[in-house]
This record gives structure tokens, C-alpha cells and sequence, in this order.
């Protein structure tokens, strides 16, 4: 139900200040989220189940490639996995699996 | 009789100039495009690099920046960089705090950082513009708003009538009487470029920007060559649609604000008196 004040706020939206406060507001954000699944149903609608991201060659990978998020995690195996080049890291598959693997670097 | 000039009908005093459907949209714009942009520069501050091409980051050339040293807050266009300190890159937020980001609290939606809020706030608006737009196209065919009144004729595209036009409108001479119940060549234009170019490309561009809309449809990437060119098409076509707001804000205060905006509120203008002719 949209109330006076509802009326009012949204009327001072208009400025600044008002929007900070329509941004803290429960309804408001309410109505932002509802948008948000309308977005995602009207995606969902327009994309067949086995549409796929774009490929490209690999000679537009970026030079100096950026990594999205931590560059040096602080697990305590990962610096001394680094210096080494990845060399002693393996890459496990196990658990309700055939045929377990324990794979390097190279093998990959 | 000393003066035999032909006797001038006196347009009607008042008249009714806009449409409901000008007047509703146009209203719904204010609210909607004010979010659109301030939201936007929002998102621009999670990334302040615009790049050409299908993809890009920080160690990838940008073609524009807005960003900050120790000292300053720059801007670089290309090759050009000026500086932009307390306005963009480097600007004190109201609590005194320094803060190295592209576009300042005043400018932004919400006022502090927030990319997430940002873009629920850009991402839900743009239903609403994409909505209105779409069903203002509609009706303003069906009631022959474009054909009549925002369509430029071949004579008034003419180099020397718009040459003529913009000559008058830079000394200030609007069109008075008959005249001023039309829209002149110069806002036929601005506002037909804005409502059939800028407006759906900006929308376009930015659907090219959803990962799931380049799986669903490619066609978009090729339309735009790209992600990031799509990205910068975006901007560049949010700074026309600012600079449209500007000089419409202009206009609208040199043309008589009360006497616009009351018209554009009650649909009801009074009709400037006929100028004489210009020697």
C-alpha cells in the first residue's frame, strides 16, 4: 500500500539526501529486489538452455593478464607453492569417483 | 490611409501546446534519467577506465580515466590529461574524509560507495525508461506526435535554414507568434536524435553489457564490436544525453521558465506576441 509518506519520500527522491534515505529504506529496497527478479525472469526467457559465452582466439588474452580478486592468498601452502612454480602442487580428483587422480601442473 | 499593411490575425493568447502523454513522460524522464545517470557514475566509480574492443582492464590501455596520484585528481582523455582535483578523482567527502574515486558523492546514487546499490538502483530504473520510451514511441506514432511535430521536413534541413536557425538562436531571438507553436529544427532535431539514437542505444549498450545477454544474444557484441566498446559507446552517449539536459535547462530558463514549465505542467502556453520582422 503506498501511504503519503511513501508519497512524500518518493517526492524528495528528487534530491540527493533523499535518495540516500529511499536507499535505506525496507520498502524501497523491496521494490529494487522485485525489479531484480524481473531481470532475471525476462533473461531467463529470451535465453535457450544451451546458449553459451562467446570464444575467443588466444591471442586476445591480454598481455598482462588481471586476476579478478586475491593475487596471494594467505593459505600457508600457497607462497612456498608459488616460489616453487606450482611444481609440487597437485590437483586431486577423489571422492565418489572411479578412478582417483592426483595431477601436476604439466599433466594438466 | 497611410498604412496599407495587411491586417495580422492575432494568434489565440493561450493554447495547448503538449500533449498528456509529452507532458506525463517528460515528468517521469526528470525522475527516471536523474537516477539513470547519478546511478551509473556510481557504477563508472567500481571501474573509472573506458577501453575499445571486446575486453579490458587495469594493465590494458585505457582511452579514458579519471584517477588520482598522492596529490591530484586527474582526468585523461587519450593523450590530453588534465587535472581535476576536488571535483573528479581525488575529492573531500562531507564527513572531511579524502576520497580517491572518480566521481564525487554530490554526483552519485547512493552517495557513498556502493556498486552493489548502484546497480540495483540503475538495473531497476531501466525498466521504467525502457518501459516509457517504448510505449511513448507508440502512442506518439499512433497520435501523430512524430510525424507532426518531432520529424524534421527537407526544408528545414536545408544548410542555410538550419544555419539561419542557429544564428538566431545564439543571439537569443526565439520564434515568437505562429512560430512558436512549433517546434523549430534545432530541438526537432535534438529531441528526435535523443528519443530514436541516444536513447535505444543507450539501452542496447547497455544490455551488451549483461554476460547473460552475450550468451543469448551474440548479435549484440557484433553490433558494438565488443564488450568495452560497447561500454565507452554508453558513456559517450550518457554525456549527449547529459549535454541535451543542459542546454534543454538553458533554453528552457532564456524561453520564460514560468511560462514553459507551466506548459509543460498544464499543457496550457501563452503564446509570445509576434515580434516585428527583422531587418
Amino acid at each position: 500500500m503506498i501511504t503519503r509518506r511513501h508519497l512524500l519520500a518518493g517526492g524528495a527522491g528528487l534530491l540527493l539526501p533523499g535518495c540516500d534515505r529511499l536507499d535505506r529504506s525496507a520498502t524501497f529496497r523491496e521494490g529494487l529486489r522485485s525489479a531484480e527478479r524481473l531481470t532475471m525472469s525476462a533473461q531467463r526467457l529470451i535465453t535457450s538452455r544451451d546458449a553459451l559465452a562467446r570464444e575467443y582466439s588466444a591471442d586476445l588474452i591480454s598481455p598482462t593478464f588481471r586476476a579478478n580478486g586475491n593475487v596471494m592468498p594467505q593459505a600457508p601452502d600457497y607462497p612456498r607453492l608459488a616460489q616453487g612454480g606450482f611444481a609440487d602442487w597437485r590437483l586431486r580428483v577423489d571422492g565418489l569417483v572411479r578412478r582417483p587422480l592426483s595431477l601436476s601442473l604439466a599433466q594438466i | 490611409m497611410a498604412d496599407q499593411g495587411q491586417v495580422e490575425v492575432a494568434p489565440p493568447e493561450r493554447v495547448r501546446r503538449h500533449r498528456l502523454s509529452t507532458r506525463l513522460w517528460h515528468w517521469l524522464n526528470v525522475v527516471i534519467v536523474f537516477v539513470m545517470l547519478m546511478s551509473g557514475l556510481m557504477i563508472f566509480n567500481a571501474h573509472p577506465r573506458l577501453y575499445w574492443g571486446e575486453a579490458g582492464a587495469n594493465f590494458d590501455h585505457a582511452w579514458l580515466e579519471i584517477g588520482s596520484t598522492a596529490t591530484e585528481g586527474y582526468l585523461r582523455v587519450g593523450a590530453l590529461r588534465v587535472e581535476t582535483t576536488d571535483v573528479l578523482g581525488r575529492w573531500t567527502d562531507p564527513q572531511g574524509v579524502v576520497r580517491r574515486r572518480a566521481f564525487p558523492h554530490w554526483a552519485t546514487i547512493p552517495s557513498s560507495y556502493s556498486l552493489s546499490a548502484g546497480r540495483r538502483w540503475h538495473l531497476a530504473f531501466a525498466w521504467l525508461l525502457a518501459a516509457g520510451l517504448i510505449v511513448y514511441t507508440i502512442v506518439s506514432l499512433a497520435n501523430r506526435h512524430v510525424q507532426r511535430d518531432l520529424a524534421p521536413r527537407l526544408a528545414e534541413l536545408r544548410p542555410k535554414q538550419l544555419w539561419h536557425e542557429i544564428r538566431q538562436h545564439a543571439r537569443l531571438r526565439f520564434p515568437t507568434g505562429e512560430a512558436a507553436l512549433r517546434y523549430n529544427i534545432l530541438q526537432k532535431l535534438s529531441y528526435f536524435g535523443i528519443i530514436f539514437f541516444v536513447l535505444p542505444i543507450l539501452i542496447l549498450t547497455g544490455l551488451t553489457m549483461s554476460p547473460a545477454l552475450n550468451a543469448a544474444w551474440p548479435w549484440l557484441l557484433d553490433l558494438f564490436s565488443g564488450r568495452q566498446s560497447a561500454r565507452s559507446i554508453h558513456f559517450l552517449c550518457a554525456l549527449l544525453l547529459v549535454l541535451f539536459v543542459l542546454v534543454h535547462l538553458v533554453m528552457v530558463v532564456l524561453a520564460g521558465p514560468v511560462n514553459e514549465i507551466r506548459s509543460m505542467i498544464t499543457g496550457w502556453y501563452r503564446v509570445p506576441p509576434a515580434r516585428d520582422p527583422a531587418p
